[in-house]
């Protein structure tokens, strides 16, 4: 059940560590073998299975996030080779020029705390969640009936912003989004617009905008676009930055002249 | 007052969803989870989740044919109350999913779409494009997320769950669990404890499942008296695309939809699949099951991919066979599929480089599925054959407070589980079991009154251990072992199975427990964020768990559903059909679950009957048409 | 749903408040901010075509004449339409890029990207310019102290005078050193004119762009291009017509130049008393235009009207 490798073949990865939160970041060379098929993550898991530097020497294998290696559970989020990509569905022969001796750059998310190596955290975008209240309000689990029902264009439309697997591309691609301010960034927009769009998720609306058009909304996008560039779902990201924006605008009027 | 707490382990959708319906009910609830539960492997569930529905049942079906197709499915190993619950309770819970806000596919017309999937001739399949699993998660996470808000569930994400923690009078009281970051070690005091932490794909290296299944959350259950049910029941997925870290799934929904598997009727032919012409390609399952086609069930599609192979005839002579969506197979238009596949054309073209709508795919079957796990109880309900509602004894263990649910547990499901019936069993069994849960802790004594120096000797315990791994310098990897493992459990103890095979696997497995005990060398000794100290713990659980599976399969003298074993003098004997090299199922003998308990340090056999009070078992095979694999005719295949 | 639970939990942030937290104030500065850019870019385009007149110096005198024209009014329209939009813009605007964002168009060089950090770079570049056009056009509001305080070593600078619009604007943006506009000193203030004009086109267009996001106005990728190339075309038109106000009052400029029809003629450097009388009158002017035309000097007061 293995695909067939190329035998021999190896690939020199360029990574840059940190043992702790607070200690200095350090580059360390591995030299690991690469076959036809390999992705970022296979090439970490060999260090694992060898930890050795391309000096010779022995050293505790880089630490790293991965979780399905297909590019939906959003874990293995890194900056390679200066771009933010997900490592399980980077190939190497994808970035990596063959023969090229040149190393391939692995770097941890800028735009959160290092715990470790390639680990970061990322509780920020989780807790952003919460404050949009992304989440359709139910009475209960108990059965009370079909939702409601929705048009096949409607549902096309909403299942794309769903597939946001919070990876946290986006936000490090975004040069509004920085480890000091609040900005919610783009994922956080494109979830709230989805909720707005489910007619019972309507019904948080109003408290989503407000949370939107606060400091750290909406407002703070600065239309660099990167986000729709770097989502590895390519999801409609600047599309739904345009459709909160139309809806804070409206709220905003509805709001001045009823309450 | 004191306040009663559950701890539920793991947040995929079995998780999730007991720690929804425990809130509603009441009871505080901290989840435990490696990752944060929005990345956890139910995310990776493609095709659908199966229900009775409108539709079909104008077309004669009914909840009960959605029973019957299980039991059937699972080769009658299913205990069949719980099934039937499930199958009754299934339209109610496509309900709820849509009220959460699922985005289901929608007919023209605004009703939620239906697709055929595997062991059925009824549509009875909902779905989301083809990213099911990860609507379904974020739907549940979401929910979950709100009782967060409100401070009714406590999430321990990066937090591992080490052992369970079990009290004299051999109930289960709480749990000792590791931060990953920090590396601290601490017992959590809970009135009941959930395990929902789902299959064990990685004792066989290369899965389709996410590298966190390593099913060390049952291990540890299963070292601490827990049984397992069923272990050697794995299922292998017919279509996968092979790779060097892990096999990505290529969902049964290919086939729903219209895909069709293939291979050129010409030995090792080398032509570009789309220059083979119609007549030269055969359409192998269409062939042998002219009634279910391309949907048989899993097992059976995954034995007819490796015997054809086995004979030579996939693509270039090698293990591999064409999954075909393009138009010129299926006769569907690109746009169409496009909109119903998305989401795994989308995986084939990123990680092979080449759209599945234009070229067929090239797939092989992996591992995929773990039908057994921890054993659990369940309490018949006789007036209505299911089961008895609220009833604590549903989903308990053989631990006393220690229950179990989705993946982890072995229910449902038999000997081989249909397509898109795994969603449904997870967030079934949550929502199910929660009321039971809730009337057991009522039930009992509060932990909060039980004595501190119980945990305190647990904690040490763990401590104990982790000091000694942190310490090892030998010179064996724990990440080499594991692939030393996998690829044993990979050969020996998947598609077919041989007693010679499973004796050498077993053999492998106790050099494998010597070594790991005498010449372990962990890579890393820090306190920081220590990965390799918790991949070498997973290892020592997945080559247990690999010995349970693998002693529970060379006992089982039959053959059922995924369990498929060849006499060794016929292992070799290519010249026959794999039918007529095989064991036939003995339900005179084997009709029974296997339960493994670990005693002194080993993996022992039980076994039990099967609950079939509701439906006599039968022969299984599909309608299969015995025709010689070559020069078959073709004509109408294609229908 | 089950209220008994709460505060039951322990270190879960229950109960914490996740509904918004400075209320719409926020907001309302960014679109106040976002306005007042809008006014502001509306009148930069309104000054740079006034200005290029410049080609046709009559044509350029007549156009101050009218704005002159509008009289006390004047003061009320410069202050709506000017001053308070670009001091909001410029405040808020630095506020917003010392906000703190992490620039990366070159590690992501896409081409919205880049104009995300022109913008911004341009934002800049006009705070400097503007300062800068200020202090050349108004030495930096010494007409103003010139007029209070009637210091004669004042007299010698040159700056705008409505009343003889074309050869004050000419000079007042040549360095006081020399009127040769191949002098190295004017060579390089006609490109640091020809740079702010050119970051005031790309801001004002890019930010005509972004608005119509911000606003809600445009949502799809789709409509985005196309209010993209509207926004380029804009861009376009209004950076060749201060292309032409720039060579207009630059190289094409003429320091001495006569006017017959105003009868006024600049001297560079030279003192004159008719002119330090008429610099006297002139109160607090700006960008181009003047609050009060110069109503002393009979032949421009005639214009005027």
């Amino acid at each position: 059940m293995i695909a067939p490798a190329e035998k021999g073949k190896t690939v020199k990865l360029n990574i840059l560590r940190q043992d702790s939160p607070d200690a200095k970041p350090y580059w360390q060379n591995f030299e690991v073998p690469c076959n036809a098929g390999s992705n970022v993550t296979s090439l970490l898991r060999s260090i694992s299975e060898s930890p050795v530097t391309a000096g010779g020497a022995k050293v505790a294998p880089p630490a790293y996030e991965a979780s399905c290696l297909e590019e939906v559970c959003g874990s293995c989020t890194m900056v390679i080779n200066g771009r933010v990509r997900q490592a399980c569905s980077t190939l190497v022969r994808k970035i990596h020029p063959h023969d090229s001796e040149e190393p391939i750059t692995i770097e941890p998310m800028t735009k959160f705390p290092v715990i470790r190596d390639l680990v970061v955290d990322r509780s920020r975008t989780f807790e952003n969640l919460k404050r949009i209240k992304a989440w359709i309000p139910i009475d209960s689990s108990y059965n009370l009936g079909p939702g409601p029902r929705i048009t096949p264009e409607e549902q096309q439309a909403m299942y794309p912003l769903s597939r946001c697997m919070t990876c946290g591309a986006c936000l490090e691609a975004c040069p509004q989004f920085t480890r000091d301010n609040n900005f919610v960034g783009a994922q956080i927009i494109s979830i709230a617009r989805y909720y707005n769009m489910h007619p019972n998720g309507k019904i948080l609306k109003d408290e989503r905008m407000e949370v939107l058009m606060g400091e750290g909304g909406i407002t703070d996008c600065g239309n660099a676009q990167n986000c729709v560039k770097v989502c590895p779902k390519e999801i409609p990201l600047t599309e739904s930055i345009g459709v909160i924006g139309r809806a804070a605008t409206v709220y905003s009027i509805k709001k001045f002249f009823s309450k | 007052m004191t306040h009663k707490r559950v701890i539920v382990v793991g947040g995929g959708l079995a998780g999730l969803s007991t720690s929804m319906k425990l809130s509603e009910e009441g009871v505080a609830v901290d989840l435990f989870s490696l990752v944060p539960v929005k990345r956890s492997h139910s995310v990776c569930a493609q095709g659908g989740i199966n229900a009775c529905n409108d539709v079909a049942r104008q077309q004669g079906y009914s909840e009960w044919e959605h029973f019957e197709e299980t039991v059937f499915g699972g080769d009658f190993l299913a205990n069949q109350p719980p099934v039937l619950e499930m199958a009754r309770t299934a339209p109610s819970i496509i309900d709820l999913l849509d009220r959460m806000g699922v985005p289901f596919s929608r007919t023209p017309e605004g009703n939620r779409d239906l697709r055929l999937f595997g062991g059925s001739l009824y549509k009875r399949t909902f779905y989301a494009g083809a990213t099911t699993g990860q609507q379904l998660l974020y739907a549940l996470d979401e929910q979950v997320r709100h009782h967060e808000v409100q401070g009714h569930i406590t999430k321990y994400e990066f937090w591992e769950f080490l052992a369970p923690i079990i009290d004299d009078g051999g109930r289960c009281v709480g749990i000792v669990a590791q931060d990953l970051r920090t590396m601290q070690i601490r017992s959590f005091r809970a009135d009941a404890v959930v395990m929902a932490t789902g299959g064990n794909g990685l004792i066989f290296g290369q899965s389709t499942m996410s590298i966190i299944c390593t099913g060390s959350g049952t291990a540890r259950c299963y070292q601490a008296g827990a049984k397992l049910g069923n272990p050697e029941f794995v299922q292998v997925h017919p279509t996968a695309i092979p790779g060097e870290d892990k096999c990505r799934l290529m969902s049964e929904s290919a086939r729903g939809e219209g895909g069709r598997l293939w291979v050129p009727r010409k030995r090792q032919d080398s032509r570009h699949p789309n220059d083979i012409p119609e007549e030269e390609r055969d359409y192998f399952l269409e062939r042998l099951y002219p009634k279910y086609k391309n949907i048989v069930p899993r097992d059976i599609a995954t034995r007819e991919i490796f015997y054809i192979c086995e004979q030579g005839m996939g693509i270039g002579g090698g293990q591999m066979v064409y999954l075909d969506l393009t138009e010129k197979a299926t006769g569907i238009p690109y746009d169409v599929l496009k909109r119903k596949l998305g989401g795994i054309l989308e995986i084939y073209e990123k990680f092979v480089g080449v759209d599945p709508l234009i070229e067929p795919m090239k797939i092989y079957p992996a591992v995929h599925y773990s039908m057994g796990g921890l054993w659990v109880d369940f309490a018949k309900d006789e007036k209505t054959g299911g089961l008895r509602k609220a009833d604590p004894r549903n989903h308990m263990t053989h631990i006393s407070g220690l229950y179990a649910a989705g993946e982890a547990d072995y229910q449902f499901h038999g000997a081989n589980r249909l397509g898109a019936n795994s969603l449904l069993s997870c967030i079934f069994t949550g929502l199910f079991i929660a009321p039971g849960i809730k009337k057991f802790i009522e039930s009992q004594p509060a932990v909060a009154e039980k004595t501190q120096s119980l945990y305190d000797n647990a904690v040490q315990n763990q401590q104990a251990i982790m000091t000694r791994l942190l310490g090892s310098r030998g010179t064996d990897n724990p990440y080499v072992m594991h692939r030393e493992l996998g690829k044993a459990m990979s050969d020996n103890v998947t598609i077919i199975r041989s007693n010679g095979k499973l004796k050498q696997t077993l053999d492998l497995i106790e050099s494998l427990k010597d070594r790991y005990r005498n010449n372990l060398g962990l890579p890393d000794s820090g306190l920081w964020n220590n990965q390799s100290l918790g991949f070498a713990r997973a290892c020592w659980d997945m080559i247990l768990l690999g010995e349970a599976v693998t002693k529970a399969a060379l006992a089982r003298e039959e053959s059922r559903g995924s369990h498929f074993k060849i006499p060794d003098e016929f292992v070799d004997r290519h010249d026959l059909p794999l039918d007529q090299r095989a064991l036939q199922r003995d339900d005179e003998h084997w009709l029974k679950t296997t339960l493994v308990s670990f005693v002194d340090g080993q993996a022992t056999l039980g076994y039990e009957p099967v609950d079939v009070s509701l439906v006599a078992p039968r022969a299984r095979n599909y309608g299969k048409v015995t025709a010689p694999a070559t020069n078959a005719p073709t004509a109408g295949a294609a229908a | 749903m089950t209220t008994a639970m709460e505060g039951s939990v322990g270190k879960n942030p229950a109960g914490a408040d996740y509904s918004s937290q400075s209320g719409q104030l926020h907001f309302w500065l960014r679109r106040v901010h976002s306005l007042a850019g809008l006014a502001f870019g509306g009148f930069v385009a309104f000054h740079l075509t006034v200005c290029a007149t410049t080609l046709s110096p009559v044509t350029y005198q007549q156009e101050v004449n009218r704005i002159a024209s509008l009289g006390p009014n004047l003061a009320f329209v410069e202050f709506t339409f000017i001053w308070l939009p670009l001091l909001i813009h410029m405040l808020y605007g630095v506020y917003i890029i010392g906000r703190g964002s992490k620039w990366n168009g070159v590690r992501y060089n896409y081409g919205g990207n880049i104009r995300y950090t022109l913008q911004r770079v341009t934002g800049l570049i006009l705070l400097v310019f503007l300062a800068y056009h200020l202090a050349t056009m108004h030495r930096w509001g010494l007409a103003l102290v010139y007029d209070l305080t009637h210091w004669s070593a004042l007299s010698s600078f040159p700056w705008f005078h409505p009343s003889t619009a074309y050869g004050s604007t000419v000079t007042a943006i040549k360095t006081p050193y020399s009127p040769n506009p191949w002098f190295w000193a004017n060579v390089i203030s006609d490109v640091l004119y020809f740079l702010g004009v050119w970051a005031a086109v790309f801001h004002l267009a890019n930010g005509l762009w972004t608005a119509a996001i911000a606003w809600g106005l445009t949502v799809t990728a789709v409509a985005q291009r196309r209010w993209g190339n509207v926004c380029l075309a804009v861009g376009i038109i209004v950076g060749i017509i201060g292309t032409g106000a720039l060579l207009g009052v630059t190289v094409l400029g003429k320091p001495s130049g006569n006017l017959p029809e105003t009868g006024v003629v600049v001297r560079y450097m030279q003192k004159n008393a008719s002119h330090a009388s008429a610099r006297r009158r002139v109160p607090l002017s700006t960008c181009g235009l003047t609050l009060r035309p110069h109503i002393n000097d009979a032949t421009t007061a005639a214009k005027a009207s």
